[in-house]
């Protein structure tokens, strides 16, 4: 039905069917080649959606609340949550990877750009669904969970309005994401939508500790006053509609349903129609690499590539300190253990981190320290092992290397070097502002845990860093394993901290000696081990 | 410096590679030639240790494939016919790679890179990322790569390939001064010009089998051809090239449909 309806609005509705079935057929068997988790993402998303559709549906059973207060709260949460999932997606739009193979050829920009539109729509309907269906169906029993049979109308007048409103989010972001074309190479493009990625989704911990502060008591009366305010945001003129589509025959409601009718037409009109027209401009814009030339060739070496005399070496640290700082899918990887430092910076500013060690409720600093120390080294040792670029791993085969271990070792100088020690030295700071000097004592075992994890992570079967392509990718298996590896070690290390701390404090120095000496005797005979390998080797 | 002998690669049923022998003295440049398919590439994949054969011996640069492949690997240079590169990197960083891994010396690679990105008219280009080059500017990077290390024998498969006119001309005559230098080159190509110019001895594979290994010279003696097209269509029976012709143009001409 999306398509017919774009279709109608479309100069070459022909091509735009041709152009929109290839897209649609290219999408599903790219995906053929994939594992079971990428060809369920979307489907994960819209379970995801839906769970959360559910615990909001029950709101109105629990709070008493009015139509415009539950549709603004349900239309916030679709917008944002559209807003967020979408970003990925626009890669879509913004860099179409089939283009080049269409630039020459007469395709109209307005239907090109329309297909690509189209695409995105799709995506944004599936969501829009599974985040709406159930909340329409609650909405009926807004009012204190009384049901009223006038009340049957309210999910025909809320999923329309919400659809709409997902729809203008998309056409904000189209428009946004337009205009950014014309000033930004695809290459900075590219970073802004994963530097996007990130940044959304960590808004939501530091509203979840600002909120409480902002609003320390709120009475019902001023609740009121709050929702005024969203009388000047778009969520808050798509829930006047609502309201007054149900009855509520407003002067302010008016006001908003007209805000939310004319704004939607202007975006459609105005933006929406000259980035149309001009599109495929911007894509071949876009084409160009934009680099600037420099007549002066600079030939550096990474300031810790000098540390190491074996080429190799620093052939393996130089390749993946590059990899690890420009390539996307890397870079997404760190961004997500990220994730983990958010936790952190939540749990202290909640006072759960009290003690350098584990105590009745709270994992104690040198848990959480192994907890993001094991995320970051374990998303960036998992992720260095696929490249799409794959297949320039020849060179490295080419190369007269008589074993991979020295290229490998280059990778464990870099999680080390770039992850281990910065982790370290800021954990140390922190500890520092805690606890004075001692903070250095609840860093050490860690630290040395870390550096063996890193030490003792298994070699990919190639040997090779990078080497490995996506499709092989055994995410269900191999992926999680750090992760939940590192829920399963952290868990461990909290429970017996707990365990010796509760029996006598002399235990758990006693832990934390064996902690430190063992993993130091660890570290010494891991690197002689791999040294006295290559010996044999080598022989 | 090239010894071959009943080199076979067999992909399941599919013999790409039967059972051939030949052997490349050391200042030689012997053009590899064969239709598309013919097993070129998939030979050249074999003498640099990137396919292992299913029979047959190999030795290049005295080492034996087989027990000396690392030693091997140290002597030779190779330009694949479609190089993937380290896209994220730029072409600074790709040569020092290269350069690291055949363990030269850190200034001798910063040397090198400036004096090889200034020959090749890169040194513009040298600090920006491979993902914006053009496809001439890859085979270029590849090419760098190939003669970083000084090797004692060339493997290039295709290495003008996206090539501009100057330096496919700097090329032949670099390659030219290298075989006078005794360097040895095994160039592999489907155009006959280049290889008619630049090859005194000629090999031609057809259907993974060697059907001649001879001086262009003696293969014009030997098929009463005067142009070296002209031999490879004979050997490789490449015929009904004027109906093929005939046909595409009709193809390409028509505008109704058949009654």
């Amino acid at each position: 039905m999306l398509e017919k309806i774009v279709e109608r609005f479309c100069d070459a509705p022909t091509l735009y069917r041709y152009l929109l079935q290839t897209e649609k057929i290219v999408e599903k068997r790219a995906l053929e080649g994939k594992n079971d988790l990428s060809n369920m993402s979307l489907a994960l998303t819209c379970v995801f959606g839906f769970i959360i559709s559910v615990l909001f549906t029950f709101m109105p059973f629990i709070l008493s609340m009015d139509t415009f207060t539950f549709s603004l709260i349900g239309i916030t949460m679709s917008m944002m949550m559209i807003g967020i999932w979408m970003v990925p997606y626009f890669d879509i739009l913004l860099i179409p990877v089939n283009y080049p193979i269409i630039a020459h050829t007469p395709v109209p920009s307005h239907t090109y750009f329309l297909v690509k539109l189209t695409q995105i729509l799709t995506y944004t309907t599936l969501l829009l669904g599974s985040l709406n269906l159930m909340p329409a169906i609650g909405g009926i029993w807004v009012h204190k969970g009384e049901f009223s049979f006038f009340r049957l109308l309210f999910p025909f007048v809320y999923l329309p309005i919400v659809f709409m409103s997902g729809f203008f989010t998309i056409g904000v972001m189209t428009t946004f994401a337009g205009y950014l074309t014309k000033l930004y190479s695809k290459r900075i493009l590219r970073n802004i939508a994963q530097y996007a990625q990130f940044i959304f989704p960590a808004l939501f911990p530091v509203t979840f500790i600002l909120l409480p502060r902002l609003l320390p008591d709120l009475s019902k009366d001023k609740l009121a006053s709050v929702l005024k305010w969203f009388y000047a945001l778009p969520n808050g003129w798509f829930a006047g509609a609502v309201s007054l589509a149900l009855g509520a025959i407003e002067r302010h409601f008016l006001i908003l349903t007209g805000l939310a009718i004319v704004s939607t037409l202007i975006l459609v009109l105005v933006p929406l129609r000259s980035i149309a027209k001009s599109y495929t401009e911007y894509l071949s814009h876009l084409l160009e690499s934009g680099s600037r030339q420099k007549s002066k060739i600079r030939v550096k070496m990474p300031l810790f590539g000098r540390m190491f005399q074996n080429r190799t070496i620093r052939a393996g640290l130089c390749l993946c300190a590059v990899y690890m700082r420009r390539d996307r899918n890397m870079l997404r990887q760190f961004f997500a253990s990220l994730g983990s430092v958010i936790m952190l910076v939540v749990m202290l500013d909640q006072g759960w981190v009290l003690h350098s060690f584990a105590i009745g409720l709270s994992p104690g600093f040198s848990a959480i320290f192994y907890f993001v120390g094991f995320s970051i080294v374990g998303g960036f040792i998992a992720s260095i092992r696929y490249s799409e670029h794959w297949k320039a791993s020849w060179m490295l085969a080419l190369a007269p290397l008589s074993t991979t271990h020295d290229l490998w070792r280059g990778v464990q100088a870099v999680g080390l070097l770039y992850i281990v020690v910065p982790c370290t030295l800021l954990m140390f700071c922190i500890a520092t502002v805690l606890w004075g000097v001692l903070g250095i004592f609840y860093i050490l075992p860690v630290s040395i845990m870390l550096i063996n994890f890193v030490i003792l992570y298994p070699k990919p079967v190639s040997g090779l860093p990078l080497a490995e392509e996506f499709v092989q990718k055994q995410v269900t298996g191999e992926t999680m394993i750090p992760f939940l590896s590192s829920l399963f070690i952290t868990g461990v290390f909290i429970g017996i901290q707990f365990l010796t701390y509760l029996l006598n404090i002399w235990v758990y120095y006693g832990f934390y000696c064996v902690t430190v000496v063992g993993g130091l005797i660890g570290f010494i005979y891991f690197l002689e081990k791999n040294k006295r390998t290559e010996e044999i080797v080598d022989a | 410096m090239i010894q071959v002998s009943n080199l076979t690669k067999k992909y399941g049923q599919n013999t790409a590679v039967d059972d051939i022998s030949f052997e490349v003295k050391q200042g030689e440049i012997v053009g590899y030639l064969g239709p598309n398919g013919a097993g070129k590439s998939t030979t050249l994949k074999m003498l640099v240790g990137l396919l292992h054969p299913t029979s047959g011996e190999i030795a290049v640069a005295g080492y034996d494939a087989q027990t000396e492949l690392l030693e091997l690997k140290r002597h030779i240079g190779y330009v694949p016919e479609e190089a993937q590169l380290y896209e994220h990197l730029t072409l600074v960083e790709h040569l020092q790679l290269i350069g690291r891994l055949y363990h030269l010396e850190e200034r001798l690679i910063a040397q090198k890179i400036e004096e090889l990105a200034k020959l090749f008219d890169m040194a513009f280009q040298a600090n920006q990322r491979i993902s914006g080059f053009s496809q001439g500017m890859r085979q270029k990077c590849i090419i760098m790569s190939a003669l970083m290390h000084n090797p004692d024998v060339l493997f290039l498969d295709e290495p003008f390939t996206n090539l501009d006119v100057g330096t496919v001309t700097l090329m032949k005559a670099l390659l030219q001064r290298l075989a006078d230098l005794g360097k040895t080159i095994l160039y592999c190509t489907h155009i006959l010009e280049v290889a008619e110019t630049l090859c005194p001895r000629i090999m031609i594979i057809n259907s993974g089998k060697l059907i001649a290994d001879a001086p262009v010279e003696e293969l014009r003696q030997q098929t009463n051809q005067t142009a070296l097209n002209e031999i490879f269509a004979q050997l490789t029976e490449t015929t009904g090239i004027d109906e093929k012709t005939e046909e595409a143009i009709r193809i390409v001409t028509e505008n109704t449909l058949d009654a």
